[in-house]
């Protein structure tokens, strides 16, 4: 907790990364200790001791009023961590999309879920995860043709967290699709959700391109990597 | 030989610190030949790495890589350690903060071959200077996924198969990969077209040749099962019920999505492209991971008539190949993270009409 907290304030030094740990975030992946701090101290995340966190084995996570820091630990060192939540404007970095179908079924799936990739879930939180998965799945809010996937859920009945991948597929009549992200954390009846709205933003402004472009676009920002 | 589980001390770098992966010590594995500076067989691929590339001694290479070694690209082959001192002298001038992060290293004891490493490298850095492939300096950052897939024997490297996505380095620094293909494919025109008879001999041994053994009960039996269904018989669904629902999927260029039918989106958009096309198994490995997951390695080609119009552009009827390398962790017999690396670049060079007829 208290080394996602100085990371979440761009302290390098007490950030409790491993070297080879994968930062996703605003849409983007960084690599490396260097990368992830910088992303850190350019947008700092407002989170606190009195925020909301959960620790389990293997994993930890913290939320905030509006943003969230869920990561994977391995031997207390941060292997892999997701922020979710509002950030600067976006862009994702170019890359070649891939048509494909996200619910291979005809009437859109259930949510995505093998509880056998969660060994720290126990079975009674892995029905709550499944129901909240289902209702980020159906929020009739959201306009558009939604597949979700848990990537991360750890905890039990009472107290736990959960990472979910969501697929959208826009109702414009030119759509958009992408991935984004939404973070769930439970204590007792008490739901603490955040939706990845940076990335959600990315998703929404680029461009589909299922091809190897002519021409690229040199004037897209510059990328969360070390330098 | 060792059996893929044998010596669990011999740990992946998966969730291990820098400082732990680069404390000096005492061998934890009998390797005859290595220098005493390598605790085991992990150790030399990663600190030979650090020495080389983050140390900058690049000599080194001198000492780990044999006089003749062969080095397989789909660029090409390059050959002799001198050609690979000289490279990566080139590659550091370019980019000099260069940083490899060495997310794993799966490999496998292949008795009197040697042992052989699949060691996956997440390379960081600034575009400061001229690149070959990057061209002139940007100032911009890039980091893309490596695969160095090495045969070692006695502290060297004797043969390694190199896969690196090209395609998305040219892309973060806002090259236009289309006009650096096509160059490269006029310039493969000029010259002596023998240079480029690596490719017709791979196309060949990926068409006839027979694919690596695997022992039984090895875990990359069910995953090179799942690419032999998926490319020659195209059962891509069931295919996929090897993966978990949620599976998260890396393909080159920037392709990173979740999902069975993520998986199966990647391998039809080539196969759209490719007809005819014929799949071999060039390489296994696996080893044990933290808590019980595995890691398995395959190194694979692939050969097909470009007779789709598609993700590589216009059909232009060409035999192209492509040499890939695909990393899975296993949870619960599932899959739950897929990597895989080719060089998307030099299929493009390809499509240009380069690397031979």
């Amino acid at each position: 907790m208290a080394t996602l907290l100085a990371l979440a304030c761009g302290n390098g030094l007490e950030s409790g990364l491993l070297h080879g740990c994968r930062f996703s975030g605003f849409g983007r992946e960084a690599y490396g200790v260097d990368a992830i701090v910088e992303s850190f101290r350019r947008d700092p995340m407002a989170l606190s001791a009195a925020s909301e966190s959960i620790e389990a084995a293997g994993h930890l996570a913290v939320f905030g009023t509006d943003a969230a820091l869920i990561a994977d630990v391995h031997g207390g060192g941060i292997a892999r961590l997701w922020r979710i939540g509002a950030g600067p404007p976006s862009w994702p970095e170019p890359h070649i999309d891939v048509p494909f179908d996200p619910c291979l079924a005809q009437a859109g799936g259930d949510v995505a879920f093998a509880t056998s990739d969660h060994p720290a879930l126990t079975p009674e939180a892995g029905a709550r995860v499944l129901a909240i998965g289902r209702s980020i799945m159906h929020d009739r809010a959201a306009a558009s043709r939604v597949c979700v996937f848990v990537i991360r859920a750890f905890g039990d009945g009472d107290v736990g967290a959960a990472l979910f991948a969501v697929h959208r597929l826009g109702s414009e009549p030119v759509r958009t699709a992408g991935f984004g992200t939404v973070g769930v954390l439970w204590r007792g009846d008490t739901l603490h959700r955040v939706s990845d709205t940076a990335g959600e933003a990315a998703i929404a402004a680029a461009t589909w391109s299922p091809v190897v472009a002519e021409t690229i676009d040199p004037s897209f920002p510059e990328l969360d990597m070390p330098s | 030989m060792m059996a893929w589980d044998d010596l669990p001390e011999v740990r992946s770098p998966l969730g291990r610190s820098l400082a732990d992966l680069l404390e000096p010590g005492p061998r934890r594995q009998d390797l005859p030949g290595y220098d005493p500076v390598y605790r085991d067989f992990v150790d030399y691929i990663i600190r030979c790495t650090h020495r080389i590339w983050e140390e900058k001694n690049v000599g080194l290479c001198r000492s780990h890589y044999a006089p003749d070694c062969a080095i397989h690209t789909l660029a090409g082959p390059v050959n002799g350690v001198e050609a690979v001192v000289q490279n990566t002298i080139m590659t550091l001038a370019a980019t000099p903060d260069r940083r490899l992060i060495g997310e794993d290293v799966i490999w496998s004891d292949d008795g009197a071959a040697g042992l052989y490493s699949s060691h996956r490298i997440v390379s960081t850095s600034t575009h400061m200077g001229t690149d070959s492939l990057l061209g002139p300096a940007t100032m911009r950052s890039n980091g893309v996924m490596t695969i160095a897939d090495c045969l070692c024997r006695e502290n060297r490297i004797v043969e390694e198969w190199l896969v690196r996505d090209n395609l998305r380095g040219v892309l973060q620094v806002g090259g236009d990969p289309w006009t650096i293909a096509r160059a490269q494919a006029l310039a493969d025109g000029a010259g002596d077209a023998g240079r480029h008879g690596w490719r017709a001999a791979m196309i060949a041994e990926t068409r006839d040749g027979a694919d690596t053994p695997i022992p039984a009960g090895h875990p990359a039996e069910a995953l090179a099962a799942m690419l032999a269904s998926a490319f020659r018989e195209n059962f891509y669904g069931d295919a996929a019920l090897n993966l978990s629902p949620a599976v998260e999927v890396r393909w080159p260029s920037g392709r990173l999505g979740v999902g069975r039918g993520f998986w199966i989106g990647c391998l039809t958009q080539l196969c759209a492209v490719l007809h005819d096309v014929a799949w071999r198994l060039g390489h296994i490995a696996a080893r044990p991971l933290p808590d019980g997951d595995i890691a398995v390695a395959l190194r694979w080609t692939l050969a097909g008539v470009h007779r789709g119009n598609g993700v590589w552009g216009a059909a232009t009827g060409r035999e192209i190949l492509v040499m890939a390398v695909s990393h899975y962790r296993l949870r619960g017999g599932l899959v739950i993270e897929e990597t895989t690396v080719f060089d998307e670049l030099a299929v493009l060079r390809q499509v240009a009409g380069g690397l031979g007829g």
